[in-house]
């Protein structure tokens, strides 16, 4: 009889641990919705100096986020400041928000720059190396590849689409190498501002516009793979900077600056980033002031754009 | 308990508990699986719609981003789903305000790009998945699922595995309960074989015919009762052997002490006979003697049978010889009725140097086995001995008699011997030289008165002396005749044979080849005696008138017969059973000498033809060269 009891109780010992204990403290139970009909905002964490970034858009969205936030990664670890990325939406005006100081680093291209600068007096840090290793880039006017458009004269009478209204290779280069080439606006069809050299592009391909302003980088890209003909290339002005709100401290830009110069997308820093090189500074930066963007600035005065229109 | 049940309790327990652990196990496995999987699931989800909504999120295309939430609601699992903009500001799907309690609910940190978190609300258990819009950008998209389903499902698996642990447990139990039934079988069988050897029954075998250890245990378990059961038959044979020997041996040694030289020999078969069938454990028997010169029966001793009941038979082993009896060819069989009853009757012969002496016969309740037959046969050799040596006990007892009366005779020959000399001395020789010297001392009277006279007085002394040395001279010469010496026996036979007193001397006659040999002197002068005896006789009593004296020399024997045709007498041997001084001690003395160098004497004689008397002595190859010398 002792071997069944001792049977039984090794049983009862080795099923302890399985058997499943009540959760004896009542779970406080969440309500989804509130009566207070007052809008609801999220908590955020103000206390601690967070310097914010933004950017021109160049291609879309969520690529250029993704892009900038590992860019910003290294920012912080190089500095030692915190950073936080904000992109801007399509009726914000990062020029506003970087003079204003709502935005206190802003990867800007020339034209954008050279507006904020006259109105707010943003300064210029760096310019980006492009991967021809210079510090000045290029546009492109691209067409379909099946288009019979072989110089810019021909787009008389044709659709043509920008960037965006602020982008340098999307609007203000292009719009240098129209008027270089005798091509008014007025002598087009009709043209756009498709928002992105992403957005350019596909309307090119799709045949929607005849052709479009484009960054040199991505053009190339689209060229070599059969989906673009390149039409036109343009002389070289300062490339996109990394510019700074008048009202940030001196001794941050300085740690700023001297980070970004530090900066090697094609060295230490690669592994890190994602697709930078498709960027306009895929090779680091140089140093830059204002002076570099006067000969941009005649053009763009020229062209009215500091009037909130063209020539 | 039993063994198979011992075995298929302990695994049926076994495998509940097994069982019991395993669905909680399995549960908690399975759950947990299952809701890490989901919540994969649900992470890739939110990110794939963190992803659709950060384009029109980023370009301030809040409507769109507004639909894009709604549109999730079609899934039914889904509970809610709210975006919470750089800004702070939220959009969301529920109808009313979205509580604050739920926006913070599970908040971001600055380093984390998804978290998970499960809840009790108001519309049931929950899990919210918060991810990043985009990495690095400080926007949220939670989702908040219905936990209910996993709930649900994990019920599901729950019970799935529950009912499978059940009946895997039922057909493990049977499983089980067959085992040990299969395991225990043999160990059972081998259990009642085990105790049937214990009984002692060696003759039974287990059958498992099984491959694996247990077949090899029982294999092994039947060669070891093989070898058992032969050792426990070698042990048998071997005590039955030895009880065999034993009872030969008790039997063997029963006869022996039997045996007394002293006591007769009818005494000493009784004995015998009772120790026999006492240790062989027989009903009776009995033992026939024969005499010694024919096959007639002149004896029978019995034991638990009547001697009238006793069927006839002479001699019935007497052809037998021993080579016969060494093969145990000389055995009867034979049955007997008696009170009734039907016994087996077994005879085997007493025999002494291939000699028959006899047979014993026992009676059996059956027919006795060969080791009893052979035990039988060695008693019938050890009682002929007896009997032989019973019998030279008293031929032994008889001579030592004779030698006593012989002695006794030859004690008295001496002084008879003595008293003749004597007499022969005083009677003769004395008044011989008694006379003499008167003659010589007249003589002397006479020689100076007469001398004639005196010569002649002197001749007459000298012719009495002359007289008077032969008288001397036969007086010496029967002491032992030199005749013997120089001539050798016959001669010296005849010189005494023709100068005993006879009344009428006869007529001597000498035969044989005596002369041209001599034998030994020793043996001579024995066969002197003994013609010396016979002469004597013939002399004394036979009134013959013809003596015939034959001497002979053979290879191995020299033969003298001294023959008369004188009145003779009735001869019977039993004459020497006489009492004293009946006895014909010159016969005796005869014979005795004869003996005492191995040979004998024969004596023949009736009544008005004469009587021979003859001596056979044995000659050995030296004896009869003697003569050559």
């Amino acid at each position: 009889m002792s071997k069944v009891r001792l049977l039984v109780l090794s049983t009862i010992l080795l099923l302890l641990p399985t058997m499943g204990c009540s959760n004896l403290t009542k779970e406080n139970v969440i309500s989804l919705t509130q009566e207070d009909q007052n809008p609801v905002v999220a908590k955020r964490d103000v206390t601690s100096s967070v310097y914010t970034f933004s950017f021109d858009r160049r291609m879309d969205p969520a690529e250029d986020v993704k892009m900038y936030a590992p860019f910003l990664e290294y920012l912080e670890r190089t500095t030692g400041y915190n950073f936080k990325l904000r992109p801007m939406a399509q009726n914000q005006n990062l020029i506003e928000e970087l003079g204003t100081g709502r935005v206190d680093i802003a990867a800007i291209g020339t034209l954008s720059y050279l507006k904020a600068h006259q109105k707010y007096g943003v300064r210029p840090v760096v310019r980006g190396i492009t991967e021809q290793g210079k510090a000045e880039y290029r546009a492109l006017i691209i067409t379909s590849t099946n288009s019979n458009l072989r110089s810019l004269s021909d787009l008389r009478g044709k659709t043509f689409t920008f960037g965006s209204d602020t982008s340098t290779q999307g609007y203000l280069i292009p719009l240098i190498m129209l008027t270089e080439a005798g091509v008014k606006l007025t002598d087009l069809t009709g043209y756009t501002f498709a928002g992105s050299h992403f957005d350019t592009a596909n309307a090119v391909i799709s045949g929607r516009y005849a052709a479009g302003g484009i960054q040199d980088t991505l053009g190339r890209e689209l060229a070599n793979k059969g989906l673009v003909r390149i039409l036109a290339e343009s002389k070289e002005f300062p490339s996109s900077t990394i510019s700074v709100s008048p009202s940030l401290p001196t001794d941050v830009v300085k740690k700023v600056q001297e980070a970004l110069l530090k900066f090697t997308p094609e060295g230490n820093d690669k592994g890190m980033l994602y697709h930078w090189d498709q960027t306009e500074m895929p090779l680091g930066f140089v140093s830059t002031d204002d002076k570099d963007f006067e000969k941009a600035r005649i053009w763009a005065v020229r062209l009215g754009l500091f009037n909130g229109g063209t020539e | 308990m039993k063994l198979g049940n011992k075995i298929s309790i302990v695994t049926v327990a076994i495998i509940a508990v097994m069982g019991l652990l395993t669905v909680p196990l399995i549960s908690h496995f399975v759950g947990n699986a299952l809701r890490e999987s989901v919540q994969d699931k649900e992470i890739s989800l939110a990110k794939v719609v963190a992803s659709n909504l950060a384009n029109p999120a980023l370009t301030g295309n809040y409507l769109t981003v507004q639909r894009n939430l709604e549109g999730l609601k079609e899934d039914r699992q889904l509970v809610y789903a709210f975006l919470i903009l750089p800004d702070g500001s939220i959009l969301h799907t529920f109808k009313g305000n979205i509580s604050s309690e739920l926006v913070e609910l599970n908040r971001l940190t600055p380093k984390q790009s998804q978290a998970l978190k499960s809840f009790s609300s108001n519309d049931g258990r929950v899990e919210d998945v918060g991810v990043l819009l985009l990495d690095g950008l400080e926007s949220e998209l939670h989702i908040g699922y219905k936990e209910d389903y996993i709930q649900a499902t994990l019920k599901r698996v729950f019970e799935t595995i529950f009912t499978l642990t059940l009946v895997g447990v039922i057909l493990g139990s049977l499983a089980a309960g067959a085992l040990g039934k299969y395991l225990s079988s043999p160990i059972e069988k081998l259990t009642t074989l085990t105790r049937k050897i214990t009984e002692g029954q060696l003759d039974h075998r287990v059958t498992i015919t099984t491959k694996d250890e247990v077949g090899e245990l029982a294999q092994s378990f039947n060669r070891m009762l093989t070898a058992l059961e032969e050792s426990m038959s070698k042990i048998r044979v071997a005590e039955e052997e030895q009880r065999i020997k034993n009872r030969e041996l008790s039997v063997l040694n029963g006869v022996a002490e039997t045996i007394r030289l002293g006591q007769e020999i009818n005494t000493v078969l009784q004995d015998a006979l009772v120790q026999i069938v006492e240790n062989l454990a027989l009903s009776g028997g009995w033992v026939q003697l024969r005499s010694r010169e024919t096959t007639e029966i002149n004896s029978i001793i019995t034991l638990g049978i009547a001697e009238h009941t006793i069927p006839c038979s002479e001699c019935e082993f007497c052809e037998c010889d021993l080579s016969m009896i060494e093969q145990g060819q000389c055995l009867s069989k034979s049955s007997l009725h008696k009170d009734g009853r039907t016994y087996q009757v077994t005879g085997v012969p007493i025999f002494v140097n291939a000699r028959i002496l006899g047979a014993i016969y026992l009676l059996s309740n059956k027919e006795l086995i060969s080791p009893d037959l052979v035990t039988l046969q060695t008693i019938g050799g050890q009682l002929g001995t007896m009997i032989e040596n019973v019998n030279l006990w008293k031929e032994l007892k008889a001579r030592e008699a004779k030698v006593s009366q012989l002695l006794e005779k030859v004690i008295v020959a001496q002084e008879d011997e003595r008293k003749r000399i004597a007499r022969e001395l005083h009677d003769e020789t004395s008044q011989s030289l008694a006379a003499l010297a008167m003659r010589l001392k007249v003589s002397m009277g006479w020689i100076h008165k007469d001398t004639r006279k005196a010569e002649a007085l002197l001749e007459e002394s000298k012719d009495e002396a002359v007289r008077i040395m032969r008288e001397l001279h036969n007086i010496v010469f029967h002491l032992r005749p030199t005749l013997l010496d120089d001539l050798g026996l016959v001669p010296a036979l005849r010189w005494l044979a023709e100068s005993r007193d006879w009344k009428e001397p006869p007529e001597v006659d000498v035969q044989g080849n005596w002369s041209k040999e001599r034998i030994d002197p020793q043996l001579e002068t024995t066969l002197y005696r003994i013609g010396q005896e016979a002469i004597t006789n013939a002399a004394k009593y036979s009134q013959a008138t013809h003596l015939f004296i034959e001497f002979k020399v053979e290879e191995t024997k020299a033969i003298l017969k001294i023959q008369d045709n004188g009145k003779g007498f009735i001869w019977d041997e039993n004459m020497f059973e006489l009492e004293q001084g009946k006895k014909p001690l010159g016969l005796m003395g005869m014979m005795e000498r004869a003996a005492l160098i191995g040979g004998r004497v024969e004596i023949y004689s009736e009544v008005k033809h004469g009587t021979t008397v003859e001596a056979v002595i044995p000659l050995k190859k030296e004896d009869n060269s003697y003569g050559k010398n």
